[in-house]
């Protein structure tokens, strides 16, 4: 068995050290690239949302380099993701390739003895003793955060350097490194060090740069190849963004919804406009607008790919948050044909009228 | 006190039942006309890009409405079935008519039904603020049930050449929007066999994971039903661009019935007519030549 | 002086503005899928009239500015929204609403108190712009510029469906089949594009008056007079409406030269060099950026295109 994933943002990374962790052949597709998107273009029906190709390229991509079984994670709707794993086995077999798919749906709606079942198809060719494949997955959950964390905190300080590239040249190190560092523990290692480097970036705390919440469809705002780099883009022109549906909080939200505990503020947030989970993430980018807002951040750029069903709906109801908090949203709606000049355009005017209300305010 | 009923989406399906429930609990309702042209322009103009046609022109008949009656009934349709959603559109329904549309008096019944009690107890909080007395409620409800299930009796002429017509009830049910597609196919001597008017058994045992969308369950398994027994000569899947139900169940049906005749009509506010027309009039041809073909061979085996 | 120079899909603007910004000098290129060669006959065109200390400051826009930068050395680039907007601005403090319809694209800025505050662009199809327009009226073999007259000689607009350009286009040609006059036919399709604006571009926009109008398709009294009557304010159309993005890319040069100090033109004579752009990928990280590097004489300029900054911050 060989297995493969998705790439969703850090996830990657994540995934080495547990495969390696657990002793278990793995294969990490190529990062996304144009071709990735090609591949996956190619073989998906034309209407289905652009995470579902992007996707297919991700697992074409690593079939050619020996993978045999998909480990991606589930939901039960009612958003399409939850759907992914039927036509993409079928999709996939119409290509002559049976390839076996893991899917660990969330443990509050197929219970937690089905969900730890699924988990230890997984680590089946593992020789470890179940206390090792613990650790594995524990180290993993770790690995996640850790990388997460560091990514979370470039991209907020970036604004704030005192030498411009400082955080962008670090996060892009401690990726290359990660990936390239031999077994679980000195990945982490890594990890470690470059979250020490990164405290001691200088920064300067007069500076007041623009800062943006990118809140929406959870897939387009992680994938950096979905929202044409929407990040890096920013990050390069100064400006502070955060976001907070990264895997790592992911994985923390499946785990704790399976406890059935409630945690977040974000749900307390959005109650007012939308109590109801729709499905996706439609309920977190409601909330993340208004959170963001109330943390003092001068605008939020709302990300999701073409025919979302729960952000068009976030769509909907977005107009009143930005005329009742008074802060500026900007929505861009992403697919294959998404043409750049336009979008970037898009992403300029909306960076120079924030700048226009903040001059205004001083 | 009139509520107005938007006659879009499922409520078209479930029209008459609605109505005679109000009327029975002594609420007069006001139902938008049939979707016209006035109407999809207003649903376009109002409501987000990037929803699909059904959706627009539900906002076009709230639209309507909005200075017609008091109170504008947008059910929040979560479940008909256990475990099962109807789409993540139907569930914000209320949010993006409130939000697009800038309109504050509509009622946003929550609807969770799928079985008798659950059904009752979505009715009965809708009513409740009314102060209905339970008797009139009881009898209401009942007659509510027994109307539910109307469109089953759509009638069709039977005819050699059988086509089974699939998608959403109210693309099915909303002539304007379909062009008046079963009436064409009636005039090539199709007939026509939807959901509603045939049994079908459950074949999702082949599909890996059980489907969470009552439409892909109903159309997955009503549209390898009749293939499997022999019961139809092709399919026709009237869907909306845009949709994210259909993209799945379309390909999840193609990728199961091999060469079977299969025609995707899709559709949104810039379809022309003529180009329907002609897709549908090539492939009742394709149908008849391919009976015809059967025929011979039979006769020569 | 300040040069702005808008590098559009369609056209290529030029402006020269003296020091209390007025318009000096204005060129209207096309561009024709060469934007580097536009630009060079633009500038000698304009060397002819002024010397290179004259000139204070640069900016550009349109979708060719980044590459414009570098060739010309420009002192900024903005993008083509924000430079509408400066331009309107400047030229009146009460404008509340652009309407800008160019070559390829459209769009709607709303300001308040002399801020943007809200803005679109047309997302789906090109229905509407003046490139639709263009080609339409070499259908109908009538000069675009008389394209507004015949518009106003309409007295029963005929209605068509005009949200999609290929639709549009053939719900036009069967108009036409059915004997409708030529006026008619214009006004129809005037209205139909300025309603599409409206229910696409503008959807959900506070429109209040003062409403400019910007852009080549402005010059169209026919669209003029149907946004009038569409939304029932008055529309002005601005003298300079067809190089409003080149105006506003010049104040922003001046007021980008107000911080920085000196500018960074290269001068005149570049219209006569040979300016080669050589693309390639770049393998710093898994975004492959597609780095676009210019070379005159071959003698490196400058670099644009990637999403880091690593190549065109570079200083040559």
């Amino acid at each position: 068995m060989n297995i493969t994933f998705p790439h969703l943002g850090n996830t990657y990374i994540a995934a080495k050290v547990l495969f390696e962790g657990l002793g278990v052949d793995y294969t990490i597709p190529p990062l996304s690239s144009k071709k990735t998107l090609e591949i996956g273009c190619l073989y998906s029906p034309d209407d289905v949302c652009l995470p579902f190709k992007i996707m297919i390229g991700n697992y074409v991509e690593s079939i050619q380099r020996g993978a045999d079984t998909v480990l991606i994670t589930g939901s039960c709707g009612p958003c399409r993701f939850g759907e992914y794993c039927e036509l993409q086995k079928k999709i996939l077999l119409s290509l002559d390739k049976d390839i076996k798919f893991i899917v660990i749906d969330e443990p509050a709606k197929i219970g937690i003895r089905e969900f730890l079942n699924r988990l230890s198809m997984v680590a089946k060719d593992s020789k470890l003793s179940k206390a090792k494949k613990i650790k594995a997955l524990s180290m993993a959950v770790k690995t996640i955060n850790l990388i997460d964390n560091i990514e979370k905190e470039c991209r907020f300080f970036a604004g704030f350097e005192k030498n411009k590239g400082e955080f962008a040249r670090l996060l892009k190190t401690v990726k290359l490194e990660a990936i390239e560092a031999k077994g679980a523990e000195k990945t982490l290692k890594v990890l470690e060090e470059h979250y020490e480097k990164l405290k001691k970036i200088e920064i300067d705390n007069f500076k007041n740069p623009i800062k943006i919440g990118i809140i929406g469809e959870i897939y387009t705002i992680i994938d950096p190849l979905s929202n044409m780099y929407i990040e890096d883009i920013l990050m390069n022109l100064g400006v502070s963004t955060r976001r907070t549906l990264y895997p790592s909080w992911w994985v923390k939200n499946t785990v704790l919804s399976g406890l059935k505990i409630n945690f977040s503020k974000i749900y307390k947030e959005s109650k007012e406009y939308l109590g109801l989970c729709i499905g996706g993430h439609a309920r977190e980018c409601i909330g993340e607008a208004i959170l963001n807002y109330k943390h003092g951040f001068d605008g939020l750029i709302q990300i999701f790919p073409v025919g979302c069903m729960p952000e068009i709906v976030s769509k909907a109801i977005l107009p009143d948050i930005e005329r009742r908090y008074g802060i500026p949203i900007l929505s861009l709606v992403v697919d294959e044909m998404t043409g750049e000049a336009g979008y970037y355009t898009r992403v300029e005017a909306f960076l120079d009228l924030i700048e226009g209300r903040k001059k205004l305010c001083i | 006190m009139i509520i107005g009923i938007p006659n879009a989406l499922l409520n078209i399906k479930y029209r008459d039942a609605i109505q005679e429930f109000f009327q029975n609990i002594g609420v007069t309702t006001f139902v938008s006309p049939k979707t016209n042209k006035e109407i999809l322009d207003l649903g376009v103009l109002n409501c987000v890009d990037e929803a699909c046609l059904p959706v627009k022109v539900f906002h076009g008949h709230v639209e309507y409405l909005r200075d017609r009656c008091d109170f504008i009934l947008v059910p929040r349709i979560m479940k008909l079935q256990k475990n099962e959603f109807i789409c993540p559109k139907f569930c914000g329904l209320p949010e993006m008519i409130k939000y697009s549309l800038d309109i504050k008096n509509i009622i946003a019944p929550t609807i969770v039904a799928y079985d008798n009690k659950t059904l009752k107890k979505s009715l009965y909080e809708l009513v409740k603020p009314l102060n209905i007395k339970k008797e009139k409620f009881e009898k209401a409800f009942e007659a509510f049930k027994s109307n539910l299930y109307k469109y089953r009796n759509l009638d069709y002429k039977n005819s050699d050449l059988k086509v089974l017509l699939l998608g959403h009830p109210y693309l099915i049910y909303d002539d304007f929007i379909n062009m008046n597609i079963i009436k064409k196919l009636k005039a090539f001597g199709v007939s026509v066999y939807t959901e509603d008017n045939v049994d079908f058994y459950d074949y999702t045992y082949r599909l890996i994971k059980k489907p969470f969308w009552t439409f892909l369950r109903n159309t997955y398994n009503c549209a390898i039903s009749l293939i499997e027994t022999g019961k139809i000569d092709g399919i026709i899947y009237v869907s909306s661009f845009a949709c994210g139900i259909d993209s799945f169940s379309i390909d999840l049906i193609k990728k199961d019935i091999g060469s079977f005749p299969y025609l995707v009509l899709k559709i949104d506010e810039h379809t022309g007519e003529a180009g329907i027309d002609t897709r549908l009039e090539a492939f009742v041809d394709l149908l008849k030549r391919r009976a015809k073909n059967e025929y011979n061979f039979s006769t020569l085996g | 002086m300040y040069l702005g120079i808008d590098v559009g899909s369609v056209s290529t603007d030029i402006v020269v503005l003296d020091e209390k910004l007025n318009v000096m000098h204005k060129l209207y290129l096309r561009t024709k899928g060469r934007p580097i060669k536009a630009v060079q006959e633009g500038l000698y065109e304009l060397s002819k009239y002024y010397k290179d200390s004259d000139i204070k400051a640069v900016g550009t826009t349109g979708s060719g500015r980044y590459l414009t930068k570098v060739l010309v050395g420009a002192d900024i680039a903005k993008n083509e929204i924000t430079a509408h907007a400066i331009a309107a601005i400047n030229l009146d403090r009460e404008v509340r609403t652009i309407i800008e319809i160019g070559g390829q694209d459209s769009k709607i800025i709303t300001i308040e108190n002399g801020v943007v505050t809200d803005f679109a662009m047309n997302t789906v199809c090109a229905a509407g712009t003046g490139s639709f327009l263009d080609r339409q009226a070499e259908r109908l073999e009538i000069p675009i510029e008389k394209f507004g007259e015949y518009a106003l000689k309409s007295k029963n607009p005929v209605r068509i469906a005009g949200r999609c350009a290929v639709f549009a286009e053939s719900d036009m040609i069967h108009k036409q089949q059915l004997g409708y006059d030529v006026s008619d036919i214009i006004a129809g399709l005037c209205n139909a594009l300025a309603r599409n604006f409206i229910s696409n571009v503008a959807k959900g926009k506070d429109i209040k008056p003062k409403i400019f109008f910007q852009g080549g398709v402005a010059a169209n009294i026919g669209m003029k007079k149907a946004f009038e009557e569409i939304l029932n304010m008055e529309i002005y159309v601005p003298e300079h409406h067809d190089v409003m993005g080149a105006i506003g890319a010049a104040i922003l040069a001046k007021e980008q030269i107000e911080d920085i100090g000196k500018t960074s033109f290269r001068g005149f004579r570049i219209y006569d060099m040979s300016v080669k752009p050589n693309t390639f990928k770049c393998n710093g990280c898994s975004n492959m950026c597609e780095i676009v590097e210019l070379k005159e004489n071959d003698i490196n300029i400058g670099y644009f295109g990637d999403k880091c900054g690593r190549w065109s911050r570079v200083a040559v």
